[in-house]
C-alpha cells in the first residue's frame, strides 16, 4: 500500500488522511503500533501533519512518542508542527464575543502540559521551518500562557526567524492582553531588529490605535525608528476606520499630526486610502485627487496603493491614475512598486501581467518601482508566486528590462535576510544570467552584509567566489578579511 | 422480487424512485440472479448505468459499502464494470463512506491495480480512494499489502 502511495501523491495524501482520522479512535497501544508501522515509510511528514491536527486530544504517551520521532526526523517535525498549529489559529477569540470565564475555559482546554510544551519549543528552537509551521501554536502560547520565560523565549526565536507575520499580527492586535511591561518593551525592541515583524506589528497596532492610548508614545517612538513599522502603522490605522474621508478632510486630527511628521507613516496611510478608493463618492474622489496632485509621501503612498489594488478601480479612475503617474516620476515609481508588491499571481491574471510589462517597457520609473515591489517582502511579491511557470516567466521578463533589474536587485539585496532558501537559489541563477543584476545585487548586499546571519554570509561568499560581477561589487575589506 | 424489478423498473418506477431503486439494488446486489450471458449486470441495468451517471454512481456507492457480502467472482466483475463506466468507478471507489467491510486481500490488490490505470476519473479521485484505505489501514496493516 505504501509503495503504491509513494508513487502517487494524491493517493498518499488520501491514505494518510484516512489513517489519521481512524487514529484518534485507537487505544494507546494501537496508536503506538500504528506509529511504528508508518515510521518505516516516507510519508511521515504527512502523517505528522494530519495526526497532529488533533494533537492536544491525543494520549500523553502518544504525544510523547510523536515528539520523540520529531526530535529525530526533521521532515516529520515540520509536518507535526503544521498539524499542531492547526488547532490554535486563535482568531476565534477576536471574532467571537466570549465572556471571560468562557475564554478562560477554552484557553485551559487548549493548553498543553508544560513538559510537552517545552519539547515543542525546543523543536522550534532547533529548526526554523518548524518555528514557521508552529506559528499558530506559538502565538497562542505567547498571548495566553503569559509566562515571562516562555514569552521571552518566543521573542528570541522570532528575532532569528523570517516567518513571523502571524505572531506579529496577533501580538499587535492583542497588546492590551499582555500583562508584563518587560515583555511589552521586548516586543518594541524586537520590532527595531526584525523588519518583517515590525511591518506586521505596525499594521496590527494601527488597526487598534484607538485602544492603545497607553502605548501611544512608545508606538510613535518606534515609528520614528522603524520605517517598516511606521508604514504598517499608517496603513493599519486607516484599515480600522470606516469614515476614511473624515480623516482625509480633517487635517487637524491626530492621524494627520503623525503623518505630517513621519513620511513612512504618511506613505502607509496613502496605501490604506487607496485600498478603499472605490468606496468613495465622486466628489470625495475629486477632493482626494486635489490632495494627491502635490508630491509628498502621502501621495506616493496612494499611488503605491493604486498599484496594489489596481484591479479594483473602475476604468475611468484607472486611466486618470495612469495619466497622473506618467506625469510625475515619483508617482510612476510608486505605482510600479505597488504593482510589484501585489503582483497578479494566478493564471487568470495573465492579461494584467501583460499590461504591467507593457507599461514597464515604456516607463523607466515605473519599471524601477516594479522591480522594487517584486523584490519586497510583501506577501504577494516575486518570492511568493506559487505557480512556478508564472514565477519563472516573471523572472525572465524582469531580467529583460534593465530598470526592473535595478529595482529588483536592489530590493532583494536589502531584503535578503527575509528570503526563503529555494528563492535564494533563484536569485543566484539571476546573478549568473545578468551581470547588471549581479552588480546591483552585490552593491545592495554590501549595505546589509554585516547584519546577516553567519549562514547567509557563507552562502553569499560562496556566490562571490563563483561570479566575478557580484564579487567585484561586494569586494571590500569585510569579505577579504573573512576569506583570509 | 428483485429480478422482477430489474426487468420492469422502467414501467413501474418514476424518475425519482429510480434513484432510490439504485440504492436498493446496490445494497441487495447479492440477491440478484446472475447469468453467465450477462456482462455483469442484467441488460436493463447495464443500459441505465451507461445512460444515467447519477444512477451509476448511486448503485456503485451502495455496492461498495457492502463488498463483504459479495463473493470474489462478483467482485472481479465489478471492477470490469468500473472500467467501462467512469461514473460507476467514481461511485464504487471514492464516493462510498469507506471500505470498512473490505478485508479480502485479493480484492484490495485488484483495486490498487485499478487505481494505477490512467483513467479520466476527475480530481481527488485517487485521494478519496486513499482516504478509504487509510480508514481501514489498522485492520489490514498486518497482511502483506
Amino acid at each position: 500500500m505504501f509503495n503504491f502511495a509513494e508513487e502517487d501523491r494524491e493517493f498518499e495524501i488520501g491514505l494518510i488522511d484516512g489513517i489519521a482520522v481512524r487514529f484518534e479512535d485507537l487505544d494507546k497501544n494501537q496508536q503506538q503500533s500504528m506509529i511504528d508501522t508508518i515510521k518505516m515509510y516516507k510519508s511521515m511528514d504527512l502523517f505528522g501533519r494530519f495526526v497532529a491536527e488533533k494533537f492536544r486530544d491525543l494520549f500523553k504517551e502518544t504525544q510523547e512518542r510523536l515528539l520523540y520521532i520529531a526530535e529525530r526526523n526533521e521532515e516529520f517535525a515540520v509536518g507535526l508542527a503544521r498539524g499542531i498549529s492547526f488547532q490554535y489559529y486563535i482568531s476565534e477569540f477576536y471574532n467571537t464575543p466570549v465572556k471571560d470565564d468562557v475564554l478562560r475555559k477554552r484557553i485551559s482546554e487548549l493548553c498543553l502540559e508544560p513538559i510537552i510544551q517545552e519539547r515543542i519549543l525546543k523543536l522550534a528552537e532547533r529548526n526554523s521551518r518548524v518555528f514557521a509551521r508552529l506559528s499558530g501554536w506559538i502565538t497562542f502560547c505567547f498571548l495566553y500562557n503569559q509566562k515571562q520565560q516562555i514569552q521571552e523565549l518566543i521573542l528570541n526565536l522570532a528575532e532569528k526567524n523570517k516567518v513571523v507575520r502571524n505572531l506579529a499580527a496577533e501580538i499587535g492586535l492583542s497588546l492590551n492582553l499582555i500583562k508584563n511591561v518587560k515583555v511589552i518593551e521586548k516586543i518594541w525592541q524586537l520590532a527595531e531588529r526584525n523588519r518583517a515583524f515590525a511591518a506586521e506589528l505596525g499594521y496590527a497596532a494601527g488597526r487598534r490605535l484607538d485602544d492603545y492610548k497607553k502605548f501611544k508614545s512608545r508606538i510613535l517612538k518606534l515609528a520614528k525608528k522603524s520605517r517598516d513599522f511606521a508604514m504598517g502603522l499608517g496603513f493599519g490605522c486607516i484599515a480600522s476606520r470606516n469614515a476614511k474621508m473624515a480623516i482625509i478632510k480633517n487635517h487637524k486630527n491626530d492621524i494627520w499630526t503623525i503623518a505630517n511628521t513621519n513620511n513612512e507613516f504618511a506613505y502607509g496611510l496613502g496605501i490604506g486610502i487607496a485600498e478603499n478608493f472605490e468606496l468613495l463618492s465622486n466628489s470625495e474622489k475629486e477632493d482626494l485627487f486635489a490632495i494627491i496632485s502635490r508630491d509628498n509621501p502621502f501621495s506616493k503612498g496612494i499611488f503605491h496603493g493604486f498599484g496594489c489594488y489596481f484591479s479594483s478601480l473602475n476604468i475611468s479612475d484607472a486611466n486618470k491614475i495612469l495619466q497622473l503617474a506618467f506625469e510625475n516620476k515619483d508617482f510612476a515609481k510608486s505605482l510600479g512598486r505597488g504593482f510589484g508588491a501585489r503582483f497578479p499571481q494566478s493564471p487568470k491574471g495573465a492579461d494584467i501581467r501583460e499590461q504591467i510589462w507593457t507599461i514597464a517597457n515604456t516607463n523607466n520609473e515605473f519599471a524601477y518601482g516594479l522591480g522594487e515591489g517584486l523584490g519586497s517582502i510583501s506577501v504577494s511579491s516575486l518570492q511568493y508566486i506559487d505557480y512556478e511557470d508564472i514565477r519563472y516567466d516573471t523572472w525572465s521578463k524582469a531580467l529583460d528590462n534593465d530598470y526592473v533589474v535595478k529595482g529588483l536587485a536592489n530590493s532583494l539585496g536589502q531584503n535578503f535576510q527575509f528570503l526563503g532558501e529555494s528563492f535564494v537559489n533563484e536569485i543566484f541563477l539571476a546573478v549568473q544570467k545578468s551581470p547588471l543584476f549581479a552588480h546591483i545585487f552585490g552593491c545592495s548586499i554590501k549595505d546589509v552584509f554585516q547584519s546577516l546571519d553567519e549562514d547567509s554570509k557563507e552562502t553569499l561568499i560562496g556566490l562571490a567566489n563563483k561570479n566575478a560581477s557580484f564579487r567585484k561589487s561586494l569586494s571590500d575589506s569585510r569579505i577579504d578579511n573573512r576569506q583570509r | 422480487m428483485i429480478n422482477y424489478l430489474v426487468n420492469n423498473f422502467s414501467q413501474i418506477l418514476t424518475k425519482d424512485q429510480i434513484r432510490w431503486f439504485a440504492f436498493f439494488l446496490g445494497e441487495n446486489i447479492h440477491f440478484l440472479e446472475f447469468q453467465s450471458s450477462y456482462p455483469f449486470f442484467p441488460n436493463p441495468i447495464a443500459d441505465l448505468i451507461e445512460k444515467d451517471k447519477s444512477f451509476a454512481m448511486e448503485i456503485a456507492t451502495a455496492i461498495a459499502n457492502n463488498l463483504s457480502s459479495l463473493n470474489p467472482e462478483i467482485s472481479e466483475k465489478l471492477l470490469a464494470a468500473a472500467e467501462k463506466s467512469t461514473a460507476f468507478a467514481i461511485g464504487f471507489f471514492s464516493e462510498s463512506e469507506d471500505f470498512s467491510t473490505l478485508t479480502d486481500e485479493n480484492m484490495i490488490r485488484q483495486i490498487l491495480q485499478f487505481v494505477k490505470k490512467p483513467l479520466e476519473l476527475g480530481s481527488n479521485y485517487r485521494q478519496k480512494i486513499g482516504y478509504s484505505f487509510g480508514k481501514i489501514f489498522d485492520s489490514i496493516k498486518n497482511n502483506s499489502i
